[in-house]
């Protein structure tokens, strides 16, 4: 018996941008919208960008043009290094498209952003739904 | 009196009846009697897992897409045989179950039910998955349908089954204790 599917965020192993990077979206059902949601559960990044890093994980809002919406603390990398971080050290934050119109609404797929460019980075995503 | 068998209780899955006992199946539109003479299992294992994208020939199941009905020949019964099974994906997929290739099963009028990952969450022994296949029929055996509700294209699409075979004879009538089982689903 199984209450959710644990797999990798469904972008596969990111390269940041500095942008806005997408690295699981959301499933849809067509005509069911909504219908998972989902939790990091596990992150593992790469930083050999000559430069200490952060990261951020959060969504996009509904505006015209999206904004992020940071949802976790900020991740501070070494530069050289790797990081994990395990379930225990990740809060439950529930990733959730929220259709509320504009900026107040989520589009709920999870992305990141790096502070610069270049930086390795997979997640472990705990789905829950039907 | 007749009874309809516990088929869907929560459970795993077992035998409707014994040998020796009798069955009457609905199908060809008309409920029509057997005698079990021979019941073994079926163990879910690799010979009756399917990819469904390599039975469809096809390279991946699309983004939000489908593969539509594939036949599935791994479970076309000889006839005077009934298989009796369930079923779930391996994969993140969702299943549409086909008895012939154009009759629609856990169909209410409002919505069609999927097999999917989380159907066992609230089923853990997946009895609301069973159906039956008849063999001899021609074409009226089991088709699987596979909806993919990712934001990405996957390469498989894997569905395994696992049930009960039961070997049957023909009886000129129906008898009054038989176990009635809708083996083909058709409603009218």
């Amino acid at each position: 018996m199984k209450n959710s599917i644990r797999k990798v965020g469904n972008q596969g192993m990111v390269t940041t941008t500095t942008g806005n990077d997408l690295i699981h979206d959301l499933v849809l059902v067509a005509g069911v919208p909504n219908v998972r949601t989902a939790v990091i559960r596990k992150i593992m990044t790469s930083n050999n960008t000559g430069a200490n890093a952060t990261l951020i994980f959060g969504t996009l809002d509904r505006q015209a043009i999206p904004v992020f919406v940071p949802l976790l603390p900020t991740l501070n990398l070494l530069n050289g290094f790797d990081a994990e971080w395990i379930e225990a050290e990740i809060p439950s934050v529930e990733f959730m498209s929220d259709m509320t119109a504009l900026a107040a609404g989520r589009n709920g797929s999870i992305y990141v952003v790096g502070s610069v460019a270049g930086i390795l980075v997979s997640i472990e995503v705990e789905e829950y739904g039907a | 009196m007749s009874d309809i068998s516990g088929i869907y209780d929560n459970g795993p899955i077992s035998p409707v009846c014994k040998i020796k006992e009798n069955i009457c199946a609905w199908t060809e539109l008309k409920w029509q009697p057997f005698r079990v003479e021979f019941t073994e299992g079926i163990p879910r294992s690799r010979p009756f897992v399917v990819d469904m994208v390599q039975l469809a020939g096809a390279g991946n199941i699309p983004a939000n897409g489908a593969i539509n009905q594939q036949l599935l020949a791994i479970l076309r019964p000889a006839a005077k045989e009934l298989l009796h099974l369930r079923f779930e994906p391996l994969d993140d997929v969702e299943g549409l179950l086909w008895e012939q290739s154009a009759m629609t099963r856990f169909n209410p009028k409002g919505a069609r039910a999927r097999v999917s990952m989380f159907s066992s969450a609230m089923d853990p022994y997946l009895a609301s998955t069973t159906f039956f296949v008849m063999g001899g029929l021609g074409d009226k055996d089991m088709n699987l349908e596979v909806r993919n509700p990712n934001a990405i294209a996957l390469p498989m699409a894997r569905f395994a089954f696992w049930g009960v075979r039961y070997v049957l004879d023909t009886l000129p009538s129906v008898p009054a204790n038989a176990v009635y089982l809708p083996a083909e689903g058709r409603q009218n």
